[in-house]
């Protein structure tokens, strides 16, 4: 089996929690002797890797034969909405004949004749999330087929694998110039990050990515119905693969001041979004403050609602309760889960979470609002609906009285983590792709 | 006829040094040791040091008829003693002439006046101040002027019954309608007691508007500015021109001439028949009261608004005021040298103003005193300092 994937951020070289969940996964199949290449918009020169399956589309020459190809998928995907549908490209590991038929999308062949690599122009990204997010993506569509095409020559490949939007329209194209089939993994949608008042423009590159998947792989049940019921995909189609925890060997001890070792600690960590929920932490925070004055929250992050919530926290003067430590790097994060006696995700809507994961290890109950994907994995966890504040209120509180009740819930959720391996997420999608 | 009272206040914050959520019972240092010293040092050499010998030689030249009033927080004297001693030499000659002033205000730049409960505070704030005075430059201050000249009947009435004689206030449109800022006030309920009013206009044409190159009078000549002041010749018997003394050369570069205005000034405003230089002190003495001033609400010379909003304006100023004072009854308890140096410090009103989150032009001002990137820096990383004040203060308190 060999898959090229096309991913957004891949650590060291851009790594949020998309990174992350990428590495488990590039991990988990390549131990089960998959043939991967992983294809990004940029890396760092410095962060180079020897060992990597890693390939950027940062310095790739277009050629003017590519460029014409790519043009004419365009035009023929602007001049027939339904051209993906017809033009669904047919699985290549079903060619015997192992001669790769670029023909069938109506393709100039000149594409990969040698005689014709007059380089119209070499692709740079920047990577990340930069002002020209849309302009890097619709570019990368480019860039990344150039990759996948000379890969899939250089070796057959079996399936283009894309992680969230950013790379769809990549994997459209990819697909249609390889007549590759491409798989749709699904870590994050535009309704989960902005609700009803998400980009337009973003939510139908998803769909049109969704619509156009050979499968679709949803890190939860609960992004499998999102998937179903906002973006209209065929519920068969669709596979839940959940994510792995990432097992540290050890966790380092963090001391606390003694002057502050029997403080309580509430914590938030994550982007200070409406996505995460943050508003509600706060509004359970002041009835639990009613009840028990000394208890301490802390809203570690940074995010467009940042400033709301210091104005909200500071207008139910609780600014000497609550506290706002910014973003978390390095062993900040380990230690902040450390000192922590429970750690809340409200999130509103959250297709897996993999930060709960990492509270666990630093042996932190965890308080889920039942929006969360990894609650379905977790049923040792304290759930919420993220609306709920009265109730979330109500469990923290319950927490800090009863500390056996959270330390069973605690060893319930550890017991649980020992399943998550992306071993297991691995034999996920490779059944995944068995389904195509 | 009409006396010019110089008035300049002199001030600089401790700035607080970024303080982590990792710090909290633990670090108990709270002051930015680096960049304290690194601004006091260079403000010493573009202000202090050479304004201050040149108004020595002002003065000395003029054989006493060049006559000015300071006032110095107890927090910038502190910075004077820490990281540039010779600042505090050359005020002490200053003081030596006999033609300068001191005055009294809240020893650490405090907006305890504001507090429902904060009456004992500010009393003892204020008298350290005076201590300070005494020891320093052998003065017993007679007039005060509180923390960025908050003023009210309270405080005028608070103040008067410390002693004091004379106060200064903003002349703020609101408060003098139709009255002239050029006369001596009694403030409300106070006899015997002179209230001294800010001429705004003309102050800010020399604290703001002078290197200001739209301006219509860009660039101001001291020949000018003398002659807007003979202007006040028949409606006045003062003309107070108060104003921070960072002004000269910190505020206003040297480059922008502010330094030779000055000098120049003297002798244009002097050349006039009638035309003196007072202290503070000394033209309330010699002029009277021509009414009495009813000032209620709470004004102050900060921003366009002259009001309290530059510090208790938003909720981030509000929690962190009512926060402070929450700890008062338990510091008091206490009585620990430590704790009650922190608490002086946590006091300093320049917290409260680098919250403020106004926009437009006063935002700009807020902004370039700031140490901090945006409001929700200054509240959050002082609210993580006073959690940490508090928990230690409870500790002691055994609780």
């Amino acid at each position: 089996m060999r898959v090229l994937m096309l991913g957004w951020e891949f650590p060291p070289h851009i790594s949020g929690g998309l990174g992350t969940a990428c590495y488990g996964i590039t991990q988990g199949l390549r131990a089960k002797g998959t043939d991967l290449v992983f294809i990004l918009p940029s890396m760092k020169a410095d962060k180079a890797d020897p060992d990597t399956c890693l390939r950027s589309a940062s310095g790739v020459p277009i050629s003017r034969a590519l460029r014409k190809a790519v043009e004419k998928v365009r035009r023929e995907r602007a001049q027939d909405d339904f051209s993906r549908m017809l033009m669904r490209p047919v699985s290549s590991h079903l060619n015997p004949y192992g001669s790769y038929d670029f023909g069938r999308a109506g393709i100039d062949p000149d594409v990969l004749n040698e005689n014709d690599q007059e380089i119209e122009e070499i692709s740079h990204f920047r990577g990340g999330y930069s002002e020209d997010l849309m302009d890097e993506v619709e570019r990368f569509s480019t860039a990344a087929s150039a990759v996948v095409l000379e890969e899939h020559m250089r070796k057959k490949a079996d399936v283009i694998h894309a992680h969230d939007w950013m790379t769809y329209p990549a994997a459209i194209m990819a697909s249609r110039l390889s007549g590759l089939p491409f798989v749709a993994h699904l870590h994050a949608t535009e309704v989960d990050r902005c609700g009803d008042h998400g980009w337009d423009r973003i939510y139908n590159i998803e769909r049109e990515g969704l619509q156009a998947a050979a499968h679709v792989i949803a890190v939860s049940n609960r992004t499998k119905q999102v998937a179903i019921e906002h973006y209209g995909v065929d519920p068969a189609k669709i596979s839940v693969v959940y994510n792995g925890a990432f097992l540290h060997d050890k966790i380092p001890t963090f001391t606390v001041p003694d002057l502050v070792k029997d403080e309580k600690r509430i914590l938030f960590m994550g982007r200070v979004t409406y996505q995460k929920g943050p508003k509600h932490f706060i509004e359970a925070a002041r009835h639990v403050l009613k009840e028990m004055p000394d208890v301490r929250f802390i809203m570690a992050g940074n995010g467009d609602l940042l400033p709301r919530m210091i104005r909200r926290v500071s207008e139910l003067r609780m600014g000497s309760r609550f506290h706002f430590p910014g973003f978390m790097r390095g062993s900040d994060v380990q230690h902040m889960y450390s000192i922590a006696t429970l750690y809340v995700m409200p999130s509103v809507s959250e297709p897996f979470g993999i930060a709960p994961l990492e509270a666990l290890q630093c042996g932190t109950p965890i308080l889920l609002s039942k929006q969360s994907g990894c609650a379905e994995v977790l049923p040792g966890a304290l759930t919420v609906d993220y609306w709920d504040e009265y109730l979330m209120a109500d469990r923290i509180l319950s927490v800090l009285r009863y500390p056996a009740m959270a330390q069973e819930s605690l060893a319930r959720c550890l017991e649980s983590l020992k399943t998550l391996t992306w071993d297991r997420a691995a034999e996920g999608i490779l059944d995944a792709y068995a389904r195509i | 006829m009409p006396s010019v009272c110089f008035y300049f206040e002199v001030h600089q914050p401790y700035r607080l040094r970024p303080y982590s959520f990792f710090d909290m019972g633990e670090k108990h240092d709270y002051q930015y040791d680096a960049l304290n010293g690194d601004i006091m040092r260079k403000i010493a050499q573009k202000c202090y040091l050479p304004m201050n010998a040149q108004l020595l030689d002002m003065i000395e030249r003029r054989e006493g008829a060049f006559r000015i009033s300071f006032s110095l927080t107890g927090t910038v004297i502190d910075q004077f003693e820490q990281y540039a001693p010779e600042v505090l030499e050359s005020f002490q000659g200053l003081a030596r002439t006999g033609c300068v002033e001191f005055l009294d205000e809240t020893d650490n730049h405090s907006l305890a006046c504001l507090h429902r409960d904060g009456e004992d505070e500010f009393r003892r704030q204020v008298e350290r101040h005076r201590d300070r005075m005494r020891d320093l430059f052998g003065q017993y201050p007679r007039a005060f002027r509180n923390t960025e000249l908050i003023y009210s009947n309270s405080v005028a009435q608070t103040v008067r019954s410390m002693g004091y004689d004379v106060i200064l206030a903003e002349g703020a449109d609101k408060i003098l309608d139709w009255r002239s800022p050029y006369y001596v006030y009694q403030p409300q309920g106070c006899p015997g007691m002179k209230l001294l009013l800010k001429s705004y206009s003309l102050s800010d044409d020399i604290a703001f508007r002078f290197c200001n190159r739209d301006w219509p009078a860009y660039p101001l000549y001291a020949e000018t500015y003398a002659s807007w002041l003979r202007d006040i010749r028949g409606r006045g018997d003062v003309i107070n021109l108060f104003m921070d003394y960072e002004t000269f050369g910190e505020h206003q570069w040297a480059e922008t001439g502010i330094f030779d205005f000055m000098r120049a000034l003297p002798d244009e405003i002097l050349r006039e028949p009638g035309f003196d230089f007072l202290t503070v002190s000394e033209a309330a003495d010699r002029y009277g009261a021509v009414g009495e001033l009813d000032v209620p609400e709470f004004i102050s010379w900060a921003d366009n608004e002259r009001d309290l909003s530059a510090w208790t304006d938003n909720n981030m100023q509000k929690d962190a005021f009512l926060a402070l004072y929450d700890c008062l009854p338990e510091v008091r308890r206490l009585n620990d040298p430590g704790i009650n140096a922190d608490w002086e410090l946590l006091q300093s009103s320049d917290h409260f103003y680098y919250m403020s989150t106004k926009y437009a032009s006063d935002g700009d001002v807020h902004k370039y005193f700031s140490p901090y990137k945006s409001p929700y820096e200054a509240y959050t990383n002082y609210m993580n300092i006073l959690a940490d004040f508090r928990i230690r203060v409870r500790s002691m308190l055994g609780r």
